[in-house]
């Protein structure tokens, strides 16, 4: 479970977060919807410690990050677009990943066989082609069997195929109880995969509920007019 | 070394390393001094050039090597920063294994060349050894410097504008303005301001250090004959030496704070 509470942070005069107040709940899918520029990964990055708040705070299952990086431990992440050294191959990365965390414990490499990739992790990452490494990118997600799954826009630049596959191990890890937020532009895609949304706009959260919650809400019968009745809203 | 710092070193060692750009620096370097040392002698005049072919290229390529290098593994450094990792020791592995290799391209470079030329003259022996640690030297720093910018500087053209700018400003052009300020000023006493203009600028202490090796200091630099003067002996080296240090940690400490504060 994640819990955020005032968190802002501006870049330069800019405010991203305007004081976001959200929970994220163990055991179920939360969507993080909003328009481009809205805040969506600066609030991720953020959870990860890749970009520092101003102010705020959070807690992972009720521990407030501070600056010990152990809690990142517990999360698995999988960027929007994944870049590795082009020149070690696939294998060697999952290695590294591995020896940097003295207690991994077991892994969990069934993707690596549902993908089929076995045979491209011996190639430089360089090689691989986009969709690849996109595979690589999830299976380092998983790798660790982390409590907390962080994915933004997981399914981009994989084939129908591997989207069934990441999608099917997703919904296996929130049977598992565990935490998982999803950024993504393909509304179906949510609507398949979510239980929750949080909408964000202008760094504010706008809504935070359940995906039926959302609809009943704004008296649509689709996520993707429910989403939109909802932006209207605001601007209006 | 923490154990996570000497992880990141090894597998950044492993890509750096297996960068075609780094082979073909230390084949260059192969091959110029290879080549100045079976047709031009073991005497002085080879490795004067060799110390002005090193001088020029060694800074140059490594600046902007090193820029392009960490700029391009921006994505890779977002998520070796997801991972249980602290950034100083993901800033030390990332600087260890950038520096080890374009060390290593151009130690063994110059030095196998010159380890299979070597000769019983103390002179040789002394210029042969003060040419790889000079080179060295001017690696690190330059490591250093070009990281730092990395960090500080999130568009990578601007970045890498800054990087070649320095780099022209403290080899290129910082002689000449010195040279302008000695003879619009011949007047005065400047030896004393000379010294700390040359002390500000790690390039020209470099060159100093080699100066002091050879007996041609009116050759390369107006900077070089006032102060060959000054800093001849031992003193002379030392107190390089230690600048040198000073311009290797400062900015590493200043890339370190950079990258400590910086948003991914």
């Amino acid at each position: 479970m994640i819990e955020i509470r005032g968190l802002t942070k501006a870049f330069g005069k800019v405010p991203v977060l305007s004081g976001i107040d959200v929970t994220f709940a163990a055991g179920r899918v939360t969507a993080v919807l909003g328009p481009n520029a809205a805040g969506k990964t600066t609030l991720l990055k953020t959870i990860l410690g890749l970009t520092h708040a101003d102010s705020g705070e959070m807690l992972i299952d009720g521990i407030a990050i501070g600056d010990d990086p152990s809690y990142r431990s517990r999360i698995g992440y999988m960027p929007q677009l994944a870049s590795f050294p082009s020149h070690l191959t696939g294998r060697e990365l999952l290695d590294m990943l591995t020896a940097l965390r003295s207690n991994a414990g077991s892994l969990d490499r069934r993707l690596v066989e549902a993908f089929d990739i076995s045979d491209h992790l011996s190639k430089q990452i360089g090689t691989l082609s986009g969709g690849t490494r996109q595979k690589v990118n999830a299976v380092i997600a998983f790798l660790f069997q982390p409590g907390i799954l962080i994915l933004d826009e997981p399914t981009a630049g994989l084939d129908p195929v591997a989207t069934g596959i990441l999608k099917d191990h997703i919904a296996e890890a929130r049977a598992d109880g565990k935490t998982i937020l999803v950024t993504s532009h393909i509304i179906s895609e949510v609507e398949e995969l979510a239980d929750d949304v949080v909408f964000i706009l202008d760094g504010r959260v706008r809504f935070s509920g359940t995906v039926s919650s959302l609809k009943a809400g704004t008296r649509q019968h689709t996520l993707e007019r429910a989403i939109a009745k909802l932006m209207m809203d605001v601007a209006a | 070394m923490s154990g996570a710092t000497r992880r990141i070193f090894q597998y950044q060692l492993r890509d750096v390393g297996r960068s075609r750009w780094v082979l073909a620096y230390a084949g260059f370097f192969l091959l110029s001094s290879e080549g100045l040392l079976r047709f031009s002698g073991v005497d002085s005049k080879a490795l004067l050039g060799l110390t002005n072919i090193v001088l020029l290229i060694v800074p140059f390529v490594t600046m902007v090597f090193t820029t392009m290098y960490v700029y391009s593994s921006r994505e890779f450094i977002e998520v070796m920063l997801a991972q249980p990792v602290r950034r100083r020791q993901l800033y030390t592995g990332i600087l260890a294994g950038m520096c080890v290799p374009l060390l290593l391209a151009v130690v063994v470079g110059l030095g196998v060349p010159l380890a299979i030329h070597w000769t019983g003259d103390a002179a040789f022996r002394t210029r042969a050894i003060t040419l790889v640690v000079c080179a060295a030297f001017l690696t690190v720093i330059t490591t250093v410097a070009a990281v730092w910018i990395a960090f500080s500087v999130s568009d990578r053209l601007r970045g890498l504008a800054i990087g070649i700018g320095s780099w022209l400003l403290l080899s290129v052009v910082y002689d000449g303005v010195v040279l302008a300020v000695i003879t619009g000023l011949s007047d005065y006493p400047l030896d004393k301001a000379i010294l700390t203009l040359s002390f500000l600028n790690p390039l020209d202490l470099v060159r100093l250090l080699m100066l002091l090796q050879f007996d041609v200091a009116a050759l390369m630099s107006y900077t070089g004959v006032l102060l060959v003067e000054l800093l001849s002996g031992i003193t002379g080296v030392l107190c390089i030496a230690a600048a040198l240090l000073f311009w290797t940690i400062v900015p590493g400490w200043m890339g370190f704070r950079a990258f400590r504060k910086r948003d991914f």
